[in-house]
């Protein structure tokens, strides 16, 4: 599914430079469900915005799913997002003016169905999420775990083979973070997602396949 | 949802912001619609002054000044043109675009003494020589009608005289027309007969009294003239009514190139006027588009700069659920739109509303709208909307979708 190569990537500015990512090579197979762990700086969002074609490495391959996201012109990475790859982030980024419906409806607009579609099939995802009552409230009218539960609707989308999670659990209550999980374990057992997902939880990684710990820019498998 | 959904909610959800970069629009689109309004009705007004003067142009002879035609002292052999000079500027006229002659009248004068008095016969071909004279008509002929000044109110004005007179199409070669002073003087009436140059003319009317040299002056057909006066197909003068805006813009020249052995003279005070006038609205509005274009153009540019800068995270997270470059730019783009033709119909109708409200004030003239200026008024504001949103919506494509995962 994902394949790092020899991959480096060093973020420089005025006065230094600072190793995101040294040399990392690993592999992660369909349906592997893998949490990142290390310390902030470590290089674990370097990891998964690569991964999520979103940042170019100073050096190496990355192929997701076959395909060289290095070599890629910026559309087609556009188009890899949006049909192999969802996102999850810690700030759940929900788009503030949109009603719930209308931020999943945005997940599927991308993907270019027609606005009726979009609705028929957020309200599908909203209710898949418990969340088919609160489809027409804003975001700020959502407690955090609802606002979380709406953004996996979003990410759910396009049926994106790949989840890339981002601290899923930060800003979650204990309750909340252990609803994520297990929505996340499901969909991982159940329906075969792959999922990468950086976490500063221990409790979080635990519910994970392997974990890799992440450490100046060196990722090591530490467990299987 | 669409694109443009998200934008329109975008943007009312920023009512403030959208609010402060629509006025900046609306007004400066408000200025240039009310002062241009104005201009363009001021102008039109003047040249229709100028028009509704009559002959405005003289085509003399070369050694002939001004003095001399007013003078009626052209009776000299030196002093006249070829006939054939009207075919020329006719012709011109016709196929080479000599646009702003509406009516030409040629005129030979010669020297008449009746009952022991010094009068002046003029030569002149009938139909043209009235249209040319408008103080004599009093409206009995249309106001020239490629002239800027197509305007009705002033015809409308003269109904009553238009209606008490006719037209005079023809003048046969024993007909002929005095002036107010001569027929005074000589007692002369509608229907009268009286001789002059040796030919005996019946006096088809008398002309209103026009304060002119014309009042002491006989009429009668050019070709009779130019017979009794042995002095073959010749002239002394052509009276040209000329569009006020053709003159200024440099009609004379054209019809200096064309007759180069004549002189071509105009009213240049009139037409100083005309252009000073011209010039100083046509200034007031560069002004006002310069000023539209830096307000205008800064306060959308920073509106939108500000909104991608606000919105870099949501951009981010679009990029991240697979937006591609050109959508977030259209995004963008489509909220330009969105203020460009709000700013351009606000700004036009009120713009319009003051020119209307503040015109008779101000230039004491009756101002109208101008669909055309409006219109204008709204593609300005699109375009400034649009070019002042290209580089933000730019950035906007160019946004680093990592943003959706720092922390910002």
């Amino acid at each position: 599914m994902l394949r790092f190569e020899s991959v480096n990537k060093i973020y420089k500015t005025r006065r230094h430079q600072v190793t995101g990512l040294n040399d990392v090579n690993i592999q992660i197979a369909p349906r592997d469900f893998v949490a990142l762990v290390g310390p902030s700086g470590s290089g674990k969002t370097t990891f998964l915005v690569t991964a999520g074609a979103m940042l170019r490495p100073t050096s190496g391959k990355v192929y997701l799913d076959g395909h060289d996201i290095c070599a890629a012109a910026p559309n087609t990475l556009a188009e890899l997002r949006l049909k192999k790859i969802g996102f999850i982030f810690q700030t759940f980024n929900l788009i503030t003016y949109l009603s719930a419906r209308q931020n999943v409806m945005a997940a599927l607009m991308l993907a270019g169905k027609s606005p009726l579609e979009q609705e028929k099939a957020a309200d599908q995802l909203l209710e898949r999420v418990g969340l088919a009552d609160r489809a027409d409230h804003k975001p700020s009218e959502l407690s955090v775990g609802q606002q979380q539960r709406v953004a996996l609707a979003r990410m759910l989308a396009n049926d994106p083979p790949l989840i890339l999670a981002d601290e899923p659990t930060g800003n979650l209550d204990p309750q909340t973070s252990a609803d994520v999980m297990d929505f996340l374990t499901t969909l991982n057992k159940e329906h075969g997602k792959t999922i990468v997902m950086v976490t500063h939880s221990m409790e979080a990684a635990k519910r994970a396949k392997r974990i890799i710990t992440c450490n100046n820019g060196i990722i090591q498998a530490a467990e299987g | 949802m669409t694109p443009y959904k998200i934008a329109l909610l975008e943007l009312s959800e920023r009512k403030h912001q959208l609010t402060t970069s629509l006025m900046a629009v609306t007004l400066g689109i408000a200025a240039i619609v009310s002062v241009q309004t104005i201009a363009m009705r001021s102008a039109i007004e003047v040249a229709h002054q100028v028009d509704a003067l009559g002959a405005n142009i003289m085509i003399l002879p070369k050694s002939a000044t001004i003095d001399d035609y007013y003078k009626a002292d052209l009776s000299s052999d030196q002093f006249s043109i070829p006939e054939s000079y009207v075919d020329k500027i006719l012709f011109a006229k016709d196929e080479e675009g000599l646009e702003g002659v509406d009516n030409l009248s040629p005129k030979l004068s010669v020297p008449l003494e009746l009952g022991g008095r010094k009068f002046t016969l003029t030569g002149i071909l009938p139909k043209n020589e009235f249209m040319a004279k408008a103080a004599w008509s009093g409206g009995v002929f249309d106001t020239p009608t490629a002239c800027a000044s197509d305007r009705k109110s002033i015809v409308e004005f003269n109904v009553a005289e238009r209606l008490r007179r006719k037209p005079i199409d023809t003048l046969a070669p024993d007909h002929c027309l005095v002036g107010a002073d001569l027929a005074e003087l000589m007692k002369l009436t509608k229907g009268s007969t009286t001789e002059m140059l040796g030919k005996t003319f019946t006096v088809v009317d008398v002309l209103p009294k026009t304060g002119t040299v014309d009042d002491g002056r006989a009429f009668a057909h050019l070709h009779t003239v130019q017979k009794l006066a042995n002095k073959g197909r010749v002239i002394n003068a052509i009276e040209i009514v000329g569009c006020c805006n053709a003159i200024a813009g440099g009609l004379v020249d054209k019809l200096n190139k064309l007759l180069p052995e004549a002189k071509v003279v105009t009213i240049s005070q009139i037409v100083a006027t005309q252009r000073t006038t011209n010039q100083l609205m046509h200034n007031l509005t560069i002004v006002f588009l310069i000023v539209i274009i830096l307000v205008g153009g800064a306060s959308i540019a920073n509106y939108m700069y500000a909104n991608v800068y606000e919105r870099r995270r949501e951009i981010g997270t679009l990029m991240a659920l697979g937006a591609k470059a050109s959508l977030i730019s259209k995004l963008f783009l489509f909220k330009a739109l969105v203020l460009g033709v709000g700013g351009g119909v606000l700004g036009s109708i009120l713009g319009t509303v003051m020119a209307v409200i503040l015109g008779p004030k101000i230039a004491h003239i009756p101002v109208m709208p101008i669909p055309e200026l409006m219109g204008l008024g709204l593609l300005l504001s699109l375009l400034i909307s649009l070019l002042a949103s290209f580089l933000p919506a730019r950035r906007a494509a160019k946004t680093d979708p990592c943003v959706a995962i720092q922390e910002i």
